[in-house]
């Protein structure tokens, strides 16, 4: 391990045992460290369920899309059998990428040298293979990965080692179960490169300190920063509330089971460690950040409802989204130049309801990348 | 075999496929295609001590002609000098080592941009500014280092460590296959560089394999020289290659020599001049690629098309150079997909299809195993080592 990763995960060991009333900010290599970065992917993102759509985008027998997780392109297939899948994105031959974009196919054709597979990844045919000797096309298949379903989230896990998730999300249920994201449909699908960090969009997206002032013209009307309040997180979660003002129209349609409390504020959570959601009362923008390198990631993002507006094109139906989002791109511009001066020093973070977010997510990193402090502290708390 | 990623891995992998029968033929693992510490091997042991094509002698013909070039990070100048010799010049200036021509010309002498010095197009250093005041120094005394060149059949070849056997006695076995075409008469009509972004082995590869041919070049190739009708033959020390046939209903393609055989007016000779010097020899055209690495995944790519016809018509000469665009189009795509799908950790070496069809890059793999694989035999250190 180089310097950069050695010294951030002394600095990570060191925050374990602080409470959220001593949170403060990580050195700024936390964002811009290549080498952390590589460590982040064997430690964090390899290990872990990563959230990488919505099982809603692939409704009907056949459906698929393509994205990439670190250097693994995926395909995310409905099966013949129905079952939802998530099958390795390159041939067994010669190893090109065989699928792009989305469609509906019974057959995957690689468009190298037109070895078939069938939509649940078993090799149909390989055109004159016949003649090699030893080679059996019943015994090829793509690689598949493991994959959980959380409320029509679709998560994969690539080394296959990762306990179940749902069992470690059961404290959310509570602020979920009267929303049923899973009944939403699909408005529409986006994926950008975004220049920065994947935990500088997570945090920007899961705290609430800066919406009243990057967003002071859309949402401070809506969901200003005084009204922000944090729920408890979990060891794989974080979220707050994020209350709207009185004098916001009330947002339809919205879930019949939902009280009359909860159709007065946006639900916003974060499954550790790149999965990030805002429920609203009628909608859910959910972000599958895939990071690139430790300045850039790929946002894939999706945008659903209690109900699709038919007059409305996917686009219109985003446009509000997207020009919030604008105004967070153009933050996380400044942060990135920023954060390359030599001058900068930990400071405190905004108290818990506003940034106690980014805290819960410095815990987890340090969770993951120190587990022997991790378990010696939970040790002590315990006793 | 090894799974190791480092390159004592990789080359231990060589070593093991190296001792493999045909019959188990595999592709290289995924690393060797984009490790920097790989390529930087490739470099030292093959770049800089085989026989690598430069272009055609005919892209010089005239005294005083030259054009200007790069292999593994050499500048390189290509002249044809004053007494009709051509000869392969550094391009790096012997004051300050600024690279001196660039482009293409025809001059006398060189001048380099910086501080003037000027060479003779043999290399020799005629005039240095004031250099006549430095004690000790001596114009005489200094020219641009020329590197070992050898011309086969029209193409020109330069070994830049000087260390090379000819490179005739090694394509002996090539030439009952491309004698009839005198490859040297046809006339070239143009030399372009490209740069791609994939393993050079790949490109290399993607040349000289007829598996792929019907299913990329479905609108280009297919009808021509579909993959059925490809057929290896035997390589040797220094070369591999296939025809690819002509399918009966294919028009006679003319004009040809007149020694080609009614066979050979038939199919297209595909060979490779290892490590990276591919010819797609056709009756009427030959169309050529030479690659060399700038990195694992970038690689330096000239191609040119030559003629038979000696002055062919401008617009036959246009849609050729558009139909090999268009066919170059649907490999950079699928090279494209190669080289993000070679990084995933499933990517595996794999069964290469049968020998007609990719027979050719198991004679590739063996080449480079005997380049790279370690020197003892992985037998014999094994065996130390208990």
């Amino acid at each position: 391990m180089g310097a950069a990763s050695a010294g951030l995960k002394n600095a990570l060991a060191g925050i374990i045992e602080l409470g959220p009333d001593q949170a403060r900010s990580l050195p700024p290599e936390f964002y811009s460290s290549e080498e952390f970065f590589e460590l982040e992917k064997e430690e964090i993102f390899r290990k872990e369920w990563i959230c990488v759509g919505r099982v809603a985008e692939i409704p009907e027998r056949g459906d698929y899309f393509t994205t990439q997780l670190l250097d693994e392109p995926l395909i995310v297939a409905r099966g013949q059998d129905k079952k939802v899948r998530v099958l390795s994105n390159v041939c067994r031959h010669r190893s090109s990428v065989i699928l792009e974009g989305t469609g509906t196919a019974k057959h995957f054709v690689c468009p190298y040298h037109a070895w078939t597979y069938a939509n649940d990844g078993q090799l149909l045919r390989a055109p004159y293979m016949d003649q090699v000797k030893g080679f059996d096309v019943k015994g090829c298949r793509l690689p598949e990965f493991k994959t959980e379903i959380w409320h029509g989230f679709l998560y994969v896990n690539l080394d296959g080692k990762a306990k179940p998730l749902a069992p470690r999300l059961t404290g959310l249920e509570p602020y979920l179960e009267n929303r049923h994201p899973e009944d939403m449909m699909v408005s529409l699908v986006q994926e950008e490169i975004w220049s920065t960090n994947w935990k500088c969009l997570a945090e920007n997206y899961m705290e609430g300190y800066h919406l009243s002032t990057v967003h002071s013209k859309d949402l401070y009307d809506i969901t200003p920063t005084r009204l922000c309040e944090k729920i408890p997180p979990g060891e794989g979660y974080t979220g707050y509330k994020a209350h709207y003002t009185r004098k916001s129209p009330q947002r339809k349609p919205y879930h019949p089971d939902m009280t009359p409390e909860e159709r007065r504020f946006s639900m916003f959570f974060w499954i550790f460690p790149s999965h990030v959601v805002g429920i609203t009362s009628n909608g859910s923008a959910s972000l599958c950040l895939q990071p690139r390198g430790a300045g850039e990631l790929a946002n894939r993002c999706i945008l659903s409802s209690y109900e699709l507006d038919p007059a409305r094109p996917p686009e219109v139906r985003a446009a509000g989204f997207n020009k919030t989002m604008d105004e967070d791109r153009a933050q996380l511009d400044r942060m990135r130049r920023g954060l390359k001066s030599h001058y900068i020093e930990p400071n405190r973070l905004g108290p818990t309801d506003l940034e106690g977010t980014v805290w819960d997510l410095y815990q987890y990193v340090a969770r993951m990348l120190t587990p022997e402090k991790a378990g010696s502290a939970q040790l002590r708390r315990a006793s | 075999m090894v799974g190791s990623n480092n390159v004592s891995g990789l080359r231990e992998a060589l070593a093991e496929l190296a001792e493999w029968e045909t019959s188990r033929a595999k592709t290289l693992p995924p690393a060797c295609y984009f490790s920097e510490e790989f390529l930087e091997l490739e470099r030292d042991e093959i770049f800089r001590k085989e026989w690598f094509c430069l272009g055609r002698v005919e892209d010089v013909p005239k005294r005083g002609d030259y054009f200007t070039t790069e292999l593994i990070g050499e500048p390189l100048i290509v002249v044809r000098g004053q007494d009709d010799k051509v000869r392969v010049l550094s391009n790096v200036c012997r004051h300050r080592s600024s690279v001196i021509l660039e482009g293409t010309g025809n001059s006398k002498h060189f001048v380099c941009p910086y501080h003037a010095w000027t060479y003779a197009n043999d290399g020799k250093l005629l005039r240095a500014p004031y250099m006549d005041q430095v004690k000790g120094f001596k114009v005489e005394g200094c020219r641009l280092p020329a590197f070992a060149t050898e011309i086969w059949h029209g193409f020109l070849y330069v070994n830049l460590d000087g260390k090379a056997k000819p490179l005739a006695p090694r394509l002996k076995g090539l030439e009952p296959f491309i004698e009839n075409y005198h490859m040297a008469d046809m006339v070239n009509q143009f030399r372009e560089e490209q740069v791609w972004d994939t393993n050079w082995k790949c490109l290399v590869e993607n040349f000289m394999e007829g598996y792929h041919l019907s299913s990329v070049h479905h609108k280009t190739l297919h009808d021509i020289t579909p993959t059925r009708l490809c057929k290896k033959f035997p390589g040797g020390d220094g070369f591999t290659g296939y025809k690819s046939h002509f399918p009966g209903k294919w028009p006679p393609r003319e004009p040809h020599h007149p020694d080609l055989t009614d066979k050979e007016q038939r199919y297209t000779m595909m060979f490779c001049v290892y490590p990276s010097h591919v010819v797609a020899l056709s009756p009427e055209i030959i169309n050529y690629m030479c690659m060399w690495p700038r990195a694992a995944e970038e690689v330096n790519a000239t191609w040119g098309l030559g003629t038979f016809d000696p002055k062919p018509k401008r617009k036959m000469v246009r849609s050729l150079h558009g139909w090999i665009g268009d066919v170059m189009t649907e490999d950079k795509a699928r090279l494209e997909s190669v080289r993000r799908g070679l990084k995933s950790r499933s990517a595996l070496a794999s069964p290469l299809a049968p020998p007609n069809f990719e027979g050719t890059i198991w004679d590739i793999n063996r080449y480079l195993a005997g380049r790279l694989a370690p020197k003892t035999g992985r037998k014999s250190r094994l065996r130390k080592a208990s």
